[in-house]
């Protein structure tokens, strides 16, 4: 469950990237990106985007189309 | 008299007992010691002081509360997983099979990684290029007074890993050619990151200025308003007079600064009248001027000495490594962050390797 980044939403304000607790994720020519690998699933990101830019994509909306 | 407790930075047994001896205060109250080690009374007691991981007061703890998010410490990982056998709070299993291990830096990460592996059972060595371990905290140490504090997690570190049976081998570059004959089953760098390279000539590095190993004059730029370069331009005004202009292409300052402090360093930069510039970019550095390009357009200010304070991941290892052996990147080797990030990739590395 890697978080889906919508990156027209992302309005590059870092919130996401200061409350990452492994720090996977970094801002990018102004958008936020993600090092998978570092992720630990844990939702902060998504909880705390102002702009729904970081969606996690569990199971149950997946097979809703 | 009414009984007396302080808390309030009393980190570590000394001063305390001197206080409670004197008849200054009757007990000595902890809360962000024991979020950093919860056994720090059993190992007083048992003279164990050299092993108690010590609270840096970074406030990382406050600013996960503020964020309405689960604590955590940057020099503790266990820190709300000591019911999880795999943190090793109450001591790690042994690894199902033992492994030689090559650990590069004797910084943060790469000692907090030794510190687990050889807990667990693997064998391990670690090389550290220069003549003392810390990394980078070597440097952030000498920012301000009070910073020396930071070196005290790394002397534990230090003693874990000399209790576990690490092989510390200072003043050693590690080198192919030792990656051949030592022939690890893992390879761990954790050598920090490297200052961003520039086409341009005579740009310090934050080494250089804290080390005192380059002269620094009046006028400084310093390219970069994260925690280094902030930690630059405090160093730079503790030491001297300075006309600092600090600058980057983003738009926050001290973005990866703990807001508890960040409010400090920023009344510091404008108590000494430096310009604090964003969404700007160097395009030119002459021998005392540079030329700054910025949404309001192009401005040249004179500069005697300019400083790159931003850092990329180590270069990618590829000589070495042969089918079964891995290489692992932590800490600032794999992507500059936080201290926090450091200890906490070397942990959960060395838990599972």
């Amino acid at each position: 469950m890697i978080p889906f980044i919508n990156k027209e939403q992302c309005s590059g304000c870092g919130k996401c990237e200061e409350v990452c607790p492994p720090g996977a994720l970094y801002l990018q020519d102004n958008i936020i990106a993600i090092e998978e690998d570092l992720c630990e699933e844990c939702g902060f990101c998504a909880a705390q985007c102002a702009f729904e830019a970081i969606t996690i994509p569990f199971p149950c909306l997946k097979s809703s189309g | 008299g009414i009984p007396v407790m302080m808390a309030f930075r009393q980190f570590l047994p000394s001063i305390p007992e001197e206080a409670i001896a004197a008849g200054r205060i009757d007990f000595w109250e902890m809360c962000r010691p024991m979020i950093s080690d919860p056994e720090l009374p059993a190992k007083v007691r048992e003279g164990r002081e050299n092993e108690i991981i010590p609270c840096i007061a970074c406030n990382l703890c406050f600013s996960r509360l503020y964020y309405h998010q689960p604590i955590m410490c940057s020099v503790r990982p266990s820190l709300g997983h000591e019911g999880d056998a795999d943190f090793g709070y109450y001591g790690f299993q042994a690894a199902n099979r033992q492994k030689k291990i090559v650990v590069v830096g004797g910084g943060p990460a790469g000692l907090q990684c030794a510190a687990v592996a050889a807990q667990r059972g693997h064998s391990v060595i670690l090389y550290e290029q220069g003549s003392e371990l810390g990394g980078n905290i070597l440097l952030a140490s000498r920012v301000d007074k009070g910073a020396i504090e930071l070196l005290r997690p790394i002397r534990t570190l230090e003693a874990v890993c000399t209790n576990s049976g690490v092989d510390i081998r200072m003043g050693v570059a590690f080198s192919d050619k030792m990656f051949d004959h030592d022939n690890p089953d893992a390879l761990i760098i954790a050598s920090g990151g490297r200052v961003r390279a520039t086409p341009f000539r005579n740009i310090l590095t934050p080494a250089e200025i804290i080390s005192g190993a380059k002269p620094v004059g009046k006028r400084v730029l310093i390219i970069g308003r994260r925690g280094a370069g902030l930690g630059v331009a405090v160093f730079l005004l503790n030491h001297g007079e300075h006309e600092i202009t600090i600058i980057e292409e983003g738009t926050k300052i001290g973005r990866d600064v703990n807001p508890f402090y960040l409010w400090q360093y920023v009344a510091l930069m404008k108590k000494s009248k430096a310009t604090m510039l964003a969404q700007t970019r160097v395009t030119h550095v002459a021998d005392n001027a540079a030329l700054l390009s910025g949404i309001s357009g192009d401005i040249e200010i004179p500069v005697d000495t300019a400083i790159m304070s931003l850092f990329d991941p180590a270069v990618q290892w590829t000589a070495g490594p042969k089918d079964g052996q891995d290489v692992y990147y932590i800490g600032d080797a794999r992507r500059p962050r936080r201290l926090n990030n450091a200890i906490h990739d070397a942990f959960k590395l060395g838990m599972v390797i």
